[in-house]
């Protein structure tokens, strides 16, 4: 500290004792703007702080299933897809991805990628070399372990080697302006991609939106529990509606 | 979004006395039936030799938490996973 | 001292309305015309709306504007066009730059004397004299528009914002209340720095000059901060008419001469990009290059290149300086020296660079990738999807997967 800024924070603490803390103020410049990609809740982006998820980071979204993450994720695609000529890739390790949906959530087929590797080893190889190219706006990475034992499911990942790709994704990103968002079921979070996201949400479903018997949509809740860019502790509720196209509103 | 399985994914029903599915088991795991949210029938391509399907599908909700679609072929009595709201 | 106002006279679609009152025929389609690199030299307004920029290739322009007719600029008078267009306005200024085809820079410093300023608080003889310009540009049967104000920036703004025929004056001071609002892509920055202001939320000039100058020196450069204080008004670049517009010089030597033409080439871009880097960060742009070649017999040639447009683009420049070796006559002698010349330094064009190169070679760059990783992890790990029945009863029907396309 100068001792200019000395001088001046003594100056201010005098004015401050003698009228009062709200006399005089000492004003902050305003935060840097961060690059971003909007999440389409309005709610959660102001929640967030910087207008989205970060643009060079990379952010891990944990949730059941039918808790809206993969929606989320989705969402954050069909913004990226605003920009024209954008593209965007969905590591789709479960083979399950369903483009009329995707479709229906706003996104553009035509520039969205969609890798179906053979293993979580190569997957993560393969999002390096994306990330690397920095051609894509947003990628998606869905996800480690999955549902459970099954014949779709893939092996357990090496921790060892989970460790060390994820860090060097992790580096990757920054030099990139792309979104990577890491989709996670809640047992089967991992140390290391806690440690390498910026940004962690923790999305959960509370009420369905019903029209008589049919369910329509839901209600959820989004706690942004990581943030190494804002403010971590904040819930966001949000909505989910699909009903001919998919609707995503922060209430 | 939903993950879409075109295949479906293989599931046991146990089903009531009315055919409604009471619960289902994937992957290991056993998911009881909360409610029935939807369900309609589908007969398509029929005019097409070997390309007929009359399927049902059900949209339903379980008590733990899932929003799902089964589809059960109407002919050969199968029941499959097809969607999985998420 | 008098206060400076600087006058910016336009004429919309100039190089087009010259072809076809050339052609009449070119009036029926969108209109795109080619420099002789066939690179885009000048658009009409509608393959300009489309996203047709200078600089784009055909290909780019015809992905853009597929029912733009594309034509060879040398088949126009353009140039001849343009210099009667310059004749018009001289005689009302001695100091005028011009700014490309149909463009102008007019000095009118000093015309401010009558002091009863009207209710815009612009002076009565500056719109007089702005009056009496476009009517000189009219009598040619152009519809020019005009901005004035106290900088360079900010009269080629107000000109932009004009409508044919119609003019915006400002009064100095109100210069940056108006550049506030105005969208960012106006300053001529690079496509990089543009995206990623676009993706920082930075869309306004307003937004831009507020945000912090060191940290836009830190993140873009002198550019960026030279770029910031125009939007903050404070452009304080003058007229700088065609006979003192500055010119820098490199020499560089071989020893032994050198005879491959490549390796000619990556020395002189790599010397030419050392030149070039200081003027970008002062957004100036070169409109000629000059090469002056020493053979090894001693032999002296120079050859020179005019740009179509200013620049400071890379790619047009190692163009051009390819061009130039080619024209040249070797008679298998290698070069001992070259003296090279950047010369005609201007300002550089706004939305002169590519704003969607960077996004345009996303596709081309992932597909270039995928070719190679499907080696690796074999093509069926790489998809599309696509709506092949969107209304299809059977949902797992709706979709359908088929291979990336480029």
């Amino acid at each position: 500290m100068t001792s200019r800024q000395r001088k001046l924070d003594a100056v201010v603490a005098r004015l401050q004792l003698q009228y009062g803390p709200r006399a005089i103020r000492k004003a902050t410049a305003p935060p840097a703007p961060v690059a971003h990609i909007s999440t389409t809740f309005p709610d959660l982006d102001a929640a967030l702080g910087i207008g989205g998820l970060p643009r060079g980071r990379i952010t891990e979204i944990i949730g059941p299933a039918t808790s809206g993450k993969v929606t989320l994720a989705a969402k954050v695609l069909s913004a990226a897809h605003r920009e024209k000529e954008a593209l965007a890739a969905w590591l789709d390790l479960s083979n399950s991805c369903d483009p009329d949906y995707l479709h229906r959530c706003g996104l553009d087929l035509d520039r969205l990628l969609i890798v179906r590797p053979r293993d979580a080893v190569d997957a993560l190889a393969i999002a390096r070399h994306l990330v690397d190219s920095k051609a894509l706006a947003a990628l998606v990475f869905e996800s480690l372990p999955l549902f459970g034992p099954g014949p779709a499911d893939l092996a357990p990942i090496d921790q060892g080697i989970l460790t060390g790709t994820l860090e060097r994704l992790a580096a990757a990103v920054t030099l990139t302006e792309s979104v990577v968002i890491f989709l996670t079921e809640p047992h089967a979070q991992s140390k290391t991609l806690a440690h390498g996201a910026s940004v962690r949400l923790a999305i959960r479903r509370e009420r369905w939106i019903t029209r008589g018997p049919d369910v329509r949509g839901y209600e959820g809740q989004v706690e942004i529990v990581k943030h190494k860019l804002g403010r971590a502790g904040a819930v966001t509720p949000i909505r989910i509606i699909f009903n001919g196209t998919v609707r995503g509103e922060g209430l | 979004m939903t993950h879409l399985w075109p295949q479906g994914e293989p599931i046991q029903v146990e089903t009531g006395s009315d055919g409604t599915p009471r619960a289902f088991v994937w992957r290991g795991m056993r998911h009881p039936v909360a409610a029935i949210a939807n369900r309609w029938r589908v007969q398509a391509s029929w005019w097409v030799p070997n390309s007929e399907a009359w399927q049902e599908y059900l949209k339903l909700t379980t008590a733990d938490g899932l929003l799902c679609i089964l589809a059960h072929d109407l002919r050969s009595n199968e029941w499959r996973l097809i969607r999985l709201y998420d | 001292m008098a206060e400076r106002q600087i006058a910016y006279l336009w004429v919309p679609e100039f190089g087009a309305a010259v072809a076809r009152r050339a052609d009449p025929g070119l009036q029926a389609r969108p209109l795109v015309l080619l420099d002789e690199h066939g690179r885009v030299l000048t658009v009409d307004a509608i393959a300009g709306q489309a996203g047709v920029l200078p600089g784009f290739t055909e290909r780019q322009a015809a992905a853009r504007c597929p029912e733009a007719a594309m034509a060879s600029a040398a088949g126009f008078p353009l140039w001849e066009a343009q210099e009667r267009f310059l004749e018009r306005v001289k005689g009302y200024t001695d100091r005028w730059q011009a700014d490309g085809l149909g463009r102008v820079y007019l000095d009118a410093t000093g015309l401010a004397l009558n002091r009863q300023a009207g209710i815009t608080g612009v002076d009565r003889e500056l719109l007089g004299w702005c009056q009496a310009v476009a009517g000189a540009v009219r009598s040619q049967g152009w519809e020019p528009a005009l901005g004035a104000t106290g900088s360079k920036f900010g009269a080629s703004v107000a000109g932009q914002v004009a409508r044919q025929n119609a003019a915006l004056l400002l009064a100095p001071p109100a210069q940056r209340a108006f550049l506030a609002g105005q969208p960012v892509p106006t300053l001529p920055l690079d496509a990089d720095v543009l995206l990623q202001l676009r993706h920082l939320g930075i869309r306004t000039l307003g937004q831009f000059a507020r945000l912090p100058a060191t940290g836009v020196l830190t993140r873009f450069g002198p550019a960026g901060r030279t770029a910031q204080r125009w939007a903050q008004g404070l452009d304080d670049r003058p007229v700088v008419p065609p006979w003192e517009s500055p010119e820098v010089s490199a020499r560089i030597e071989f020893d032994p001469p050198l005879i491959d033409h490549d390796r000619l080439l990556a020395a002189l871009t790599h010397r030419t990009a050392k030149l070039l880097a200081p003027l970008r960060d002062r957004l100036q742009a070169i409109a000629r290059i000059f090469l002056q070649v020493t053979r090894a017999d001693g032999r002296v040639i120079t050859v020179a290149h005019t740009f179509p447009m200013p620049t400071a683009a890379s790619e047009p420049v190692r163009l051009a300086l390819a061009s130039l070796l080619d024209r040249m006559t070797w008679n298998r002698q290698g070069a001992a020296e070259i003296g090279l010349t950047l010369a005609g330094i201007t300002d550089a064009p706004g939305q002169q660079l590519i704003l969607f190169d960077v996004q345009d070679n996303s596709r081309a760059r992932l597909t270039s990738l995928l070719d190679r990783l499907a080696a690796r992890y074999g093509a069926e790990a790489f998809r599309l999807a696509s709506l092949a029945d969107p209304d299809h009863l059977l949902l797992e029907r709706r979709a359908a997967f088929g291979p990336w396309r480029p």
